[in-house]
């Protein structure tokens, strides 16, 4: 009861003892890493052969890719440039390094060695490579919790797929969170690319989380892009919510100003630094 | 004087060795592994060294270090505040009070009785997590750990059994 009332008592001793344990598994968890690596590069040289047609291929298809994304970039800055679009803020990031298991029966969520003195704050989004890795839900001053997309307690509004549909991403604590809430009569496809869709005002919007693996009734299985097992690096991003006005109920019919829609949710703006 | 001191430095170790190997391995179990070589589900080691160490060392590990040991495992794992400090009070109290039971008796039942001490004590767990989420969690996750820390227990007793300089105390 105690712990489910969140108080403050409990929360300082999480992270006191957070604080301790920390720098102790980041050292420690350094030599394990060392021995995972050097399995895992014994294993690629087993397979080195494969590996290298694999890369080839995946090569000519990324600089296809890249093509066309040099062109919808172009085209992007043509449109915001049309529309009078402002520039999103451009995000701050903290990299750190997950020094604690997801083993948990319970909860899926690692510790990070980087807390309040690197800047990090409660709410943070934490991005992989691959996509979204799930947010910061305790800091302490040397180290922070991450709540993963894994997590029964995580709740995620997303789009699915070329049609946008919305739908929650509901973590159940295992490593195939459902989407629930979909509408009624929707079709989505095995396959279909999960994004954030920026409502709820805590994860902003386009953020990658994984395709459709397994679709049901009113729910579908998802395979998240990030490999928990495996990631070892992460960065921490701060963002800001930024309000649009919003239309006046009241505007006079003979005025000149165009009416503004109400465009509901307040969507949010992102944008990585370009390297 | 000289011998008088080894001899409080022996027995101040012998005192504190069974809580400072429970303590190594739930911060040893928080360490992660990364690997795309599959493994099965970690077993419980602390659980297994505090079933170890109450049977064969009981004066060393009072029912407040379990629940100590229990809210230690509980923030490093982010598992619900007090879960496993419940859990390990509760093994605790179930060896303690049957500890007389395993006198004299075969390794086999000895591993039996462990047996039925993991699998109570990770569904009081799993009880207890249920509740605090508000809803029935899936029970996989926790049978595999207790089938998995069931099956290493042989080795890992012979482990500490022989990592304690003078060896367990017979019952």
């Amino acid at each position: 009861m105690l712990g489910k009332s969140d108080a403050a008592a409990v929360r300082d001793l999480r992270s006191n003892v957070e604080d301790v344990a920390v720098p102790f598994l980041d050292t420690v968890s350094q030599p394990a890493d060392l021995i995972a690596n050097g399995v895992e590069e014994f294993r690629h040289w087993l397979s080195v052969g494969d590996e290298n047609s694999r890369l080839r291929e995946e090569r000519l298809r990324l600089l296809q890719w890249e093509a066309i994304a040099r062109k919808l970039e172009a085209e992007n800055e043509q449109l915001r440039q049309l529309l009078r679009f402002p520039p999103p803020p451009d995000a701050s990031f903290v990299t750190a390094r997950i020094v604690s298991d997801t083993a948990g029966m319970f909860a899926r969520s690692v510790l990070v060695n980087a807390g309040q003195r690197h800047g990090v704050d409660k709410h943070n989004i934490v991005l992989a490579d691959r996509g979204v890795v799930g947010r910061i839900i305790n800091v302490s001053e040397m180290a922070s919790r991450v709540l993963l997309v894994t997590d029964l307690n995580s709740r995620i509004p997303v789009y699915v797929g070329p049609l946008r549909t919305r739908a929650i991403l509901s973590g159940d604590n295992t490593d195939h969170p459902k989407l629930i809430h979909l509408p009624p009569n929707t079709s989505i496809s095995v396959g279909d690319r999960i994004v954030t869709s920026g409502h709820g005002g805590v994860f902003p919007p386009g953020l990658s989380l994984g395709l459709v693996s397994a679709t049901a009734e009113l729910e579908a299985s998802v395979d998240p892009y990030v490999n928990f097992e495996k990631i070892e690096f992460v960065r921490i991003a701060e963002f800001t919510a930024r309000a649009i006005p919003q239309a006046t109920a009241n505007a006079s019919s003979d005025s000149d100003d165009p009416i503004l829609e109400d465009i509901g949710p307040v969507p949010l703006d992102f944008s990585w630094p370009v390297p | 004087m000289k011998k008088l001191a080894e001899l409080s430095f022996d027995a101040a170790v012998r005192a504190i060795f069974p809580s400072a190997t429970i303590l190594v391995l739930i911060v040893a179990m928080a360490v992660p592994i990364r690997s795309s070589v599959p493994f099965l589900t970690a077993p419980s080691l602390p659980l297994l060294a505090l079933f170890f160490w109450l049977l064969y060392r009981p004066d060393t590990i009072p029912a407040v270090a379990a629940f100590g040991f229990g809210l230690l495992h509980d923030i490093l794992s982010g598992s619900p505040f007090g879960v496993h400090a419940i859990g390990y009070v509760v093994a605790h109290a179930a060896v303690s009070t049957q500890r007389r039971f395993f006198f004299g008796k075969s390794f086999s039942i000895v591993w039996l009785g462990f047996a039925v001490v993991v699998m109570g004590t990770f569904f009081l767990t799993w009880g207890l997590a249920s509740v605090y989420h508000g809803t029935v969690l899936s029970p996989g996750s926790s049978i595999l750990q207790a089938i998995s820390t069931i099956c290493v227990y042989p080795a890992f007793a012979w482990l500490l059994a022989h990592c304690e300089p003078s060896g367990p105390k017979k019952n």
